[in-house]
């Protein structure tokens, strides 16, 4: 291996040739792992460590043709556990633009230990997780998210969440 | 000192707010044992409850019942306490307490702080924080008072405390047990206990086995009017509750109970709850429910994990959301609901509209002491024009009901993942194995046409879900939101995941908050819908 990565020169038109080739492996094999890594974590306009797992769905409500809803499967592809608060979920147009909405890690109904107003000041983890309001994600683990907002309020392209974004479509 | 003074008044006014409607760590009564109480006309001891002015109110009440109006002033002789919680606190096991006609407040309960500083160590924690790995981690829940606050400061929370077990740790009655309390009017409101929301729960009955309960109207609680709690065998009777702040009749993981010609109006949240029922698993049915009459609610019955329930003959209507049971909720004994059972029940025109943005204002800017609590503020969310709705529940049987003019739909069936319950090795358990058979949709039982908006609204998930013998107007077919049609019995033995864009059209309404977020987009609930043709 010493070979390879000395700084002296090639003694021989073969050593130099083999220093070359290996030289273009390796330069080959950075540029794989980087058109990987990016097609991992900003694919399709990817960034930071979550992706779909799947597909996600973009769909009208059925009985309110002015919202739409998008629901799907988040993955976490990164390397580090990863903790998500629902008030760190935005839409983004392709402006930038914040697009109002209701993000929640649910994919469907579910409702809080606590009635209206009446929840203590600290609620704890478990029922922030429980209710879809954080999600915590280990390497590899997946939670649900459904996102939905008046079709009058903007065109999102990108669900942003802080450490990253990811398109609606996926 | 000021400062003192000032902590002291943040604690007051703080407390409140964080013990709630989450349980403490609770658990099932012996379902092997015990039995519905019967009511009796003697006991060994015999006590009296009531006010100066009852001998009026007799006179009153019995005019030209003669022969019943001597009888009670007669008893009324041997009076000897003022409230009733004083009678409670002098009663033995099987004792009956007799409330003459007259207005209870209860005031020295009243005056007994809460949180009270002698149980300040009494509390169960609820939840907890998460590692960054996701594991439960140290601290972090919220507090809930448990049986021993209950036991040594018993009117911290209620206005009237029923608490039957010592210190030990048995869970199992030993005083106070058998207890009958029962009003002495002609009519239920001859003899009204009211709460004026200055404690939680205006009745508890806690591991209060044998407690029987007639013949009164109950008022005003900031939480339960009557709250029966890991109690085996009870019996509430002809009962009249309005106007609670949450809940009319709610019991929890007890057994051997019934539920009998109640009525139940005004309340934020259900008329009725039998909740964390008894665990029968279909072989029993531990907690009857018949002749209740619970309207202008914004539930008429609900019951997390309300297992093991036969409910009959009974009417739910105008409410917001007829019936409903689920299993969301962590902490809830018996997750996930199973085994209930709905029969001869009429569920009509549930589209009480306390979703509306006048409402929406009142209840966001009117702090819950200054409201009116004649006004109904919801305390949770529910689909308004809904008939009745499983939210996540396996093998329970809906058969023989009548349901109608309920502008959304008449049934609504859809299913939790355990997650939701702080259950997410359990994966995906409901909703299975549910038979709605022989119902009558969009006709009243006169035979009457008056259709919901829809008569059955399915996510498709599961299996073994199966539709048999329902009738719309006219003979004709239910109509539903299922494209291919509902399956007949026994139903599809393939598991289903469900329709993502129908089970997706209900997730964002878990982030309704009154006073954050009351119309969530992506979420239809809170419109009412016009009412069908």
């Amino acid at each position: 291996m010493s070979t390879f990565i000395t700084t002296a020169p090639p003694q021989t038109r073969a050593e130099a040739l083999t220093r070359r080739a290996v030289a273009m492996i390796g330069i080959a094999t950075l540029f794989a792992v980087i058109v990987i890594a990016l097609a991992g974590f900003g694919g399709q306009g990817r960034s930071g460590p979550l992706g779909w797992s799947g597909d996600s769905e973009l769909f009208t409500h059925p009985t309110i043709p002015g919202d739409r809803i998008v629901t799907g499967t988040l993955r976490n592809d990164g390397t580090h556990p990863l903790r998500v608060d629902i008030g760190d979920v935005r839409l983004l147009a392709d402006d930038g633009s914040v697009v109002p909405s209701t993000p929640v890690f649910l994919q469907t109904f579910g409702k809080s230990l606590w009635a209206a107003g009446r929840g203590p000041q600290q609620v704890p983890d478990t029922e922030l997780q429980r209710t879809g309001r954080i999600a915590l994600l280990t390497p590899g683990e997946e939670v649900p998210l459904t996102i939905a907002w008046h079709d009058k309020d903007g065109k999102p392209a990108r669900i942003d969440y802080g450490e990253g974004s990811l398109p609606i479509g996926g | 000192m000021r400062t003192t003074l000032l902590a002291v008044l943040i604690f007051a006014l703080a407390a409140p707010v964080a013990f709630a409607h989450p349980e403490r760590h609770a658990f099932f009564p012996d379902g092997s044992v015990g039995a519905v109480p019967a009511f009796r006309s003697t006991a060994d001891q015999v006590l009296y409850v009531c006010k100066k002015s009852s001998a009026k109110r007799i006179k009153r009440s019995f005019r030209g019942h003669p022969k019943l109006k001597r009888k009670r002033l007669r008893q009324l002789k041997r009076c000897r306490y003022r409230h009733i919680q004083a009678a409670v606190n002098a009663a033995h096991n099987g004792a009956i307490i007799r409330i003459m006609p007259g207005v209870y407040r209860e005031q020295p309960s009243r005056r007994t702080p809460e949180p009270d500083q002698r149980c300040a160590n009494d509390y169960d924690e609820i939840g907890s924080t998460l590692l960054a790995s996701g594991v439960a981690g140290q601290g972090g829940g919220a507090k809930v008072a448990n049986f021993e606050y209950q036991r040594k400061c018993p009117n911290a929370q209620n206005l009237i405390a029923i608490i039957g077990d010592g210190p030990d740790s048995d869970r199992v009655c030993d005083s106070k047990c058998n207890l009958q309390i029962e009003g002495m009017g002609r009519r239920r409101r001859d003899v009204l206990i009211s709460g004026q929301r200055t404690k939680l729960n205006v009745i508890r009955a806690d591991r209060a086995d044998g407690i029987a309960l007639r013949n009164f109207t109950v008022e005003y609680s900031d939480f339960n009017n009557i709250y029966i709690l890991e109690t085996n065998g009870f019996r509430m009777a002809r009962i009249t509750s309005r106007y609670s702040r949450e809940y009319g009749f709610l019991s929890f993981t007890s057994d051997h109970g019934l539920y009998d010609r109640l009525t139940a109006f005004g309340s934020g949240d259900s008329g009725i709850y039998p909740g964390s029922g008894p665990e029968g698993h279909c072989e029993r049915y531990g907690i009857e429910i018949k002749r209740v009459n619970s309207f202008h609610n914004t539930i008429g019955y609900s019951g997390t994990a309300g297992n093991g329930v036969w409910a009959h003959d009974n009417r739910f209507h105008h409410n917001a959301t007829g019936m409903t049971t689920d299993s969301f909720a962590s902490g809830h004994p018996g997750m996930p609901q199973d085994c209930a059972k709905w029969e001869h029940n009429w569920i009509y025109s549930n589209n009480e509209d306390y979703f509306n943005a006048e409402r929406d204002a009142y209840c966001k800017n009117t702090p819950p002491a200054e409201r009116n609590p004649k006004i109904v503020c919801p305390t949770f969310q529910v689909p308004v024009g809904t008939g009745f709705g499983i939210f996540g529940g396996n093998r329970d049987i809906v058969r023989n009901n009548y349901l109608w003019d309920n502008w959304r739909d008449g049934m609504k069936l859809l299913f939790v993942p355990a997650a939701f319950r702080g259950e997410p090795d359990k994966g995906i358990d409901t909703s299975f194995d549910n038979r709605f058979a022989d119902n009558h949709f969009g006709v009243r039982p006169d035979g009457t046409r008056d259709p919901n908006g829809n008569d059955v609204w399915w996510d498709e998930e599961g299996s073994g879900n199966c539709w048999s013998g329902n009738v719309g107007p006219a003979n004709a077919a239910p109509t539903s939101n299922v494209l291919g049609g509902l399956p007949d019995c026994p139903g599809a033995s393939v598991f289903s995941p469900g329709i993502p864009t129908k089970t997706s059209s209900q997730a964002t309404c878990s982030t309704w908050d009154p006073y954050e977020n009351p119309d969530p987009p992506g979420c239809d609930w809170f419109t009412r819908p016009e009412e069908p043709k």
